[in-house]
């Protein structure tokens, strides 16, 4: 091999050596959700008995994202907010399609709904949003497990904000749409079943003895029917058998029972303390609303001016590129012109355009790279600046009420003990043989 | 008047009695005091009762003697828990004191010469669970005001403020922006839900309810969460701090049909918690 081989080979490996770095990209573009999805309403008002409750547990915060370019900008503040922000606009979109009964937004682990949704954030930095909705009954029986995702441009948060909907409002419809979808499945007893399943497990909690023989417990079930079983498997791509224990109403008390009538009487007390949570959390979700929309609704535009940097940057380190393969090839073509000696000036000329065009693709290259990082590297300040200023203005508001909802909670759920105990107290006094005095009080 | 001079007296010499007894924790005097001390008690009370019962007495004269009334029933409870302090349970057995278990107390007053039957135990329960509803009413009750208080002050503030500026975003000198500009950061009615394709005039046209009634108000009992704060002259506090003494002027004062008698009680349930505060 001849010296100016080697050099031209040298020449072509630092050419693409230039425009390696045209490959590599700090936000990967996402494929649009474009599908517009309304919100499924009954084609007839459904009766009051048909009506269920949903009770909608506030979401899981989950996990930032691994990879430190995707995570910039986002923190565990954020996401708190997020945990209380996103369920309240599905039960903004449940409530007013006209399926269900009262729905609410309850603290994680305030099961004793009629239907309960619950719900971790996988995935969601203003461009994306990805959920997972778990979603059961009364009587334990899961009704489906599915992952819902939407990736949303800017174009969407302009028309959610003339048409004063969340962006991702076709995402809080599609889940709307699949509660009410597997709802309709349920034949009317099953619905009546259900909300009596719900009053007997609350009565449980209260009075146990008085309504374990009312309720019967399995240990293990699947989804009730065929059908059922057929869409929790569509919607989840998993068969939705669990060993949960799942509740069915053995037999009835009495309405006349003064037990019943007592814990009828806590139960109101209970529905209280969760309209109540409940308007913490809107408000919660109001306060934070305007705040939150418009970081991501920035966050989007500083990840699309990253994309665009990007592209432009691989633009030109492309066109350096092939500038310098160009240059090389030209030159090796003048070069070659030196068969047998004949033309030694030849080689010398090549080199020296090869040289000259590779000298300046390799320049081009690297003033692409570096003005392209400079751009970047103010885009990710402006990401990370966005992220603290969302995360300082929400996180008073998510602790307060936090703190709030401990307290009352805690307030409440005391009380709640100490009615159990004296209801006991009552129930062995009335199942007590009557006598005419009692020399000890009980204590 | 006499009455209630000669009773004066008598908690003059009580108030002496008091810190001997409390210098010498001899608990016969304490037992001794708290006998007379109810004894009082009762003997007031029930011409007090008997008076007003024959309308023997003027509106003026009634708010004095019930105050005066009120005051010796704290008196008592206050030595039902010194004399507890001293000789513990076993010792104010044979007086009208409350029974403190260890996890629960359970407010049956013990009357010494005839004890409780049955139905009034269930009675004194069941005024119990009255009670602790009442409680729960009263928390939530607090809390929800707290909320409408915040909302109002909120919406007041952003329809004063506007809808927020909007400045900046993208660009990374916008940074701070996103808290200040908030377009649609208002406490009113959560937006609709059904994008371009759902008109909201569409919206609950089919089963909605409003969106903080539709639970409580279908099937909560009559009569039940709410109702029963505003018949009475209760502090707002829900007794969720109370002692053993101030729970029970907090019952004794929710189970008196005397009005007048009634507000006395109330009044020294709140003094005596300012005094513990």
């Amino acid at each position: 091999m001849s010296a100016a081989t080697r050099l031209f080979r040298i020449l072509a490996v630092c050419v693409l050596a230039a425009g390696l770095g045209a490959c590599a990209s700090n936000y990967p573009t996402r494929t649009l959700s474009n599908a517009d999805t309304a919100i499924d309403r009954p084609i007839k008002p459904p009766s009051d008995a048909e009506l269920l409750s949903v009770r909608i547990e506030a979401f899981d915060a989950g996990a930032l994202p691994e990879d430190p370019n995707l995570s910039r900008g986002l923190s565990p503040e954020i996401r708190s907010a997020e945990a209380y922000y996103i369920p309240v606009q599905l039960k903004n979109t449940m409530q007013r399609s006209g399926h269900w009964g009262s729905v609410r937004v309850v603290p994680k682990g305030m099961r004793e709904g009629e239907v309960v949704v619950s719900g971790q954030i996988l995935e969601s930095d203003g461009e994306i949003l990805k959920l997972r909705i778990d979603v059961k009954d009364a009587a334990g029986v899961p009704w489906f497990g599915k992952e819902y995702e939407s990736v949303i441009d800017s174009a969407a948060y302009r028309k959610a904000e003339q048409g004063g909907v969340d962006p991702y409002q076709n995402l809080y419809n599609r889940i709307a749409n699949d509660v009410a979808a597997y709802r309709k499945t349920l034949k009317p007893e099953d619905n009546s079943s259900l909300r009596k399943v719900a009053d007997l497990r609350f009565g449980t909690e209260f009075a146990p003895e008085t309504y374990q023989a009312y309720l019967q417990r399995q240990e293990e079930a699947a989804p009730q029917g065929d059908l059922q079983r057929l869409i929790a498997f569509m919607n989840s791509g998993r068969l939705a058998s669990t060993r949960n224990p799942t509740y069915t109403v053995a037999r009835l008390p009495s309405e006349e029972d003064p037990i019943v009538q007592r814990v009828n009487r806590i139960r109101a007390r209970e529905e209280l303390l969760v309209d109540t949570l409940d308007q913490q959390y809107d408000g919660l979700a109001r306060g934070v609303s305007g705040a939150y929309t418009q970081w991501r609704g920035s966050r989007l535009k500083e990840i699309h001016a990253i994309r665009e940097t990007d592209r432009v940057k691989n633009e030109e380190q492309a066109k350096a590129v092939a500038i310098g393969v160009l240059g090389v090839l030209a030159g090796a073509a003048v070069a070659s012109q030196n068969r047998g000696g004949s033309c030694y000036n030849c080689t010398t000329a090549g080199v020296a355009v090869a040289t000259v065009a590779v000298a300046y693709a390799v320049q081009a290259a690297m003033k692409a790279s570096e003005q392209a990082s400079a751009e970047v590297s103010m885009h990710k300040a402006a990401l990370e600046e966005l992220g603290n200023s969302l995360a300082s203005d929400v996180k008073p508001t998510v602790v307060e009420v936090e703190g709030q909802t401990v307290e009352l909670r805690g307030t409440v759920e005391e009380k709640f003990q100490k009615w159990r105990e004296v209801l006991k107290g009552l129930r062995d006094n009335e199942t007590t043989p009557m006598t005419s005095t009692s020399g000890t009080p009980s204590s | 008047m006499q009455r209630i001079l000669r009773s004066v007296l008598t908690v003059g010499l009580l108030a002496v009695a008091l810190p001997a007894a409390a210098q010498n924790p001899g608990l016969a005097g304490a037992m001794e005091t708290l006998r007379l001390s109810i004894d009082e008690w009762k003997r007031e009370d029930a011409a007090y009762r008997a008076a007003r019962g024959a309308a023997k007495i003027s509106a003026a004269d009634a708010q004095e003697y019930a105050g005066f009334v009120a005051s010796l029933r704290l008196r008592v409870l206050e030595q039902c828990e010194t004399v507890r302090r001293l000789g513990g349970e076993e010792a104010v057995r044979d007086f009208e004191c409350v029974r403190v278990g260890p996890e629960e107390r359970i407010a049956v007053i013990v009357a010494p010469a005839a004890v409780q039957t049955e139905e009034e135990k269930r009675a004194a329960l069941q005024a119990r669970l009255d009670q602790l509803e009442g409680d729960i009413d009263d928390s939530l009750q607090k809390r929800q005001q707290d909320i409408r208080q915040k909302a109002s002050t909120v919406g007041s503030r952003a329809s004063s403020s506007g809808t927020g500026s909007g400045t900046g975003a993208g660009g990374a000198a916008s940074g701070g922006g996103a808290s200040s500009a908030a377009p649609g950061s208002t406490w009113g009615p959560p937006p609709p839900e059904g994008g371009s394709k759902s008109p909201e005039g569409q919206a609950g046209a089919a089963g909605e309810r409003p969106a903080s009634t539709a639970s409580t108000g279908a099937s909560r009992p009559s009569g039940s969460a709410g109702g029963r704060s505003a018949q009475r002259q209760a502090p707002s506090d829900g007794g969720s701090d109370d002692d053993v003494v101030a729970r029970q002027l907090r019952e004794a004062a929710e189970k008196e049909t005397d009005p007048v008698l009634k507000e006395k009680l109330w009044d020294e349930y709140r003094k005596y918690k300012e005094g513990k505060r």
